[in-house]
């Protein structure tokens, strides 16, 4: 007996799927055991399936052929369903939330055409805004061209740099080291000798107990300011000395044409003369002149002029100093004249500052000039002064002077050692 | 006395007389102007020795590069003034003024932040040591 029909029929339409589940949990507890079930197995499966039918659902066991195909559609119609629910739900879900956002753009608009403060504050954002885009469409070329101008010009930049480099090396290379390190050595020894020679920091007035204290003066300390207003030195002045006085630097250079002008007070010249009866000196420091003179280069045109006042030579002797003034003619020919032509020099020690050579020129003697050489030494004293000494034989015949003779037997020789021991300060710098 | 005995005489005592006669030519050492000061019995000077006017006598040292002439009046309620001829060119005179001291050695101080100074004195004369030179003053009258 088949009842197919009546089974479709029958099926109850509320729980449904409940009923299907456990449909197929027993159909496939079933079908693991598969052909091999026996008989009684059989039977058992088809009584509890009839346990179904028995609640009253009009479920039969009688379709037991017709079950995977008909699950299989139900499957594939509930897959179906399925997937229309989600597609639904998604557009469902889509449609919302975008009308959500236009919701709330419209609540913002809203409020802002609710608000005038907002309102005033939107239009000035939209203002800045535009501002912003219109500066920065309007600096976007501006940079782009110097951006473009830097890459341009960088190889050049770098080029001349380059060439700086160079000859700063180059500079430095034809710098005189040694000079340079022995300026620095100099300038270090004099500043470790000032530093050496500070002198203590006077204590105050008061606190000063002085030898004496009855006759030292009780007044307050007064910067010692000038009273005049002189025009300065010719260096600007450093330090304040134990005269009290500031003493400008130190501007001595050895290698520097500068006019030197001799120091009577410090300079003498004179004679040595030789007679049968004693040998003897006439001097003088009755003497002026000038040398302009690069004691680095002494050969380089020197110029030179001594003058010594005849009748002031004293040999110690009155009388011989009388028949000496009748015999120089000294009345009309009243000065001792050399005047430096040329100089030859034999040592120029630039670390010693001293010189050597032989000093070329004309001497004028009662009026009579003959060319004259004179080997002279050349140096400098710690005050900075010129010290020029030297000696040379004067034929006394050749300038036309009377060689004394007493009686035949008294006479004095006719040469003398004429020689000159000048001090010389320098007064002027010249140029070359 | 006949004149062959004269003649004889006479040179016979010509070169002993020679002989006798010391030599008067300067030594070449001693031929330049000697600036060193004669032996004094220098002592160091008090208040009462200072005051006074003074004129330079010589002048020795790197100050002497710098400065030709010096005077000061010193005075004996504790101000000086001095005047010192600087070299040039031109020449050029400065002028200060101020207060001296002794320090705590006994140097004299010729103002406020000037070096100290050896001050010694000996038969009217005032020599200033410091460490740029050496300064010998002569008192002067007031004319």
């Amino acid at each position: 007996m088949a009842r197919p029909a009546v089974h479709r029929a029958c099926r109850p339409a509320g729980a449904r799927f409940a009923r299907e589940k456990r449909g197929y949990g027993g159909w496939f507890a079933s079908a693991g055991g598969g052909a091999k079930r026996s008989g009684v197995e059989k039977g058992n499966a088809r009584a509890a399936r009839s346990r179904y039918t028995s609640d009253g659902a009009r479920w039969r066991d009688t379709c037991n052929a017709t079950a995977p195909s008909r699950m299989k559609k139900l499957l594939t119609v509930a897959g179906a369903l399925a997937l229309l629910a989600w597609t639904g739900l998604g557009l469902f879900a889509w449609a919302n939330v975008g009308e959500r956002v236009h919701v709330t753009i419209e609540e913002g608009e809203a409020a802002a055409r609710t608000d005038p403060a907002l309102a005033a504050l939107a239009d000035e954002l939209a203002v800045l805004h535009a501002d912003v885009r219109a500066l920065a469409a309007a600096l976007g070329p501006n940079l782009q061209g110097l951006h473009d101008e830097l890459a341009a010009h960088v190889d050049e930049r770098a080029a001349a740099l380059e060439r700086e480099l160079v000859a700063l090396k180059a500079e430095l290379a034809a710098a005189p080291t040694p000079d340079v390190a022995h300026e620095l050595a100099a300038l270090r020894a004099e500043l470790a000798a000032h530093a050496g020679a500070a002198p203590a920091e006077p204590a105050p007035l008061a606190s000063a107990p002085a030898p004496e204290p009855a006759a030292t003066p009780e007044v307050a300390p007064v910067d010692p300011s000038p009273v005049a207003a002189p025009p300065a030195p010719a260096e600007p002045a450093k330090k304040k000395s134990f005269l009290a006085f500031q003493l400008p630097s130190d501007d001595f250079r050895f290698d520097e044409r500068r006019v030197w002008s001799v120091l009577p007070s410090l300079s003498r010249v004179g004679f040595d003369g030789k007679s049968t009866l004693h040998d003897f000196t006439g001097a003088t420091s009755r003497v002026e002149g000038e040398l302009e003179v690069d004691p680095g280069r002494p050969s380089a045109t020197p110029r030179g002029l001594v003058r010594v006042q005849a009748a002031a030579l004293d040999t110690g002797n009155a009388d011989r100093d009388a028949e000496m003034r009748e015999h120089l003619a000294a009345a009309a020919h009243p000065e001792i004249v050399f005047e430096l032509e040329r100089f030859e020099p034999a040592t120029v020690d630039a670390a010693a500052q001293k010189v050597a050579g032989t000093a070329h020129g004309k001497m004028t003697i009662r009026g009579v000039t003959r060319a004259l050489s004179m080997p002279v030494r050349l140096a400098f004293d710690e005050a900075r002064r010129m010290t020029l000494d030297g000696e040379a034989s004067v034929h006394l015949p050749d300038y036309g002077v009377p060689v004394p003779s007493k009686l035949g037997v008294i006479s004095m020789e006719d040469d003398v050692k004429v020689w000159i021991a000048l001090k010389l300060r320098a007064s002027a710098r010249k140029d070359g | 006395m006949d004149p062959y005995t004269r003649a004889g005489l006479l040179l016979a005592v010509v070169p002993l007389g020679t002989g006798c006669l010391a030599s008067t030519v300067v030594a070449e050492d001693d031929r330049a102007v000697r600036t060193a000061e004669a032996e004094h019995a220098w002592r160091a000077a008090s208040a009462a020795d200072l005051v006074g006017l003074w004129r330079t006598r010589a002048l020795t040292g790197a100050a002497a590069a710098a400065i030709l002439d010096l005077s000061y009046w010193i005075s004996a309620d504790g101000r000086f003034s001095g005047a010192a001829l600087f070299a040039g060119p031109p020449p050029t005179y400065q002028v200060l003024a101020g207060t001296w001291r002794f320090d705590e050695q006994g140097r004299l101080v010729l103002g406020d932040d000037a070096e100290p100074a050896r001050a010694e004195v000996a038969d009217g004369l005032l020599r200033l040591s410091g460490s740029e030179g050496s300064l010998t003053l002569e008192r002067t009258e007031l004319r």
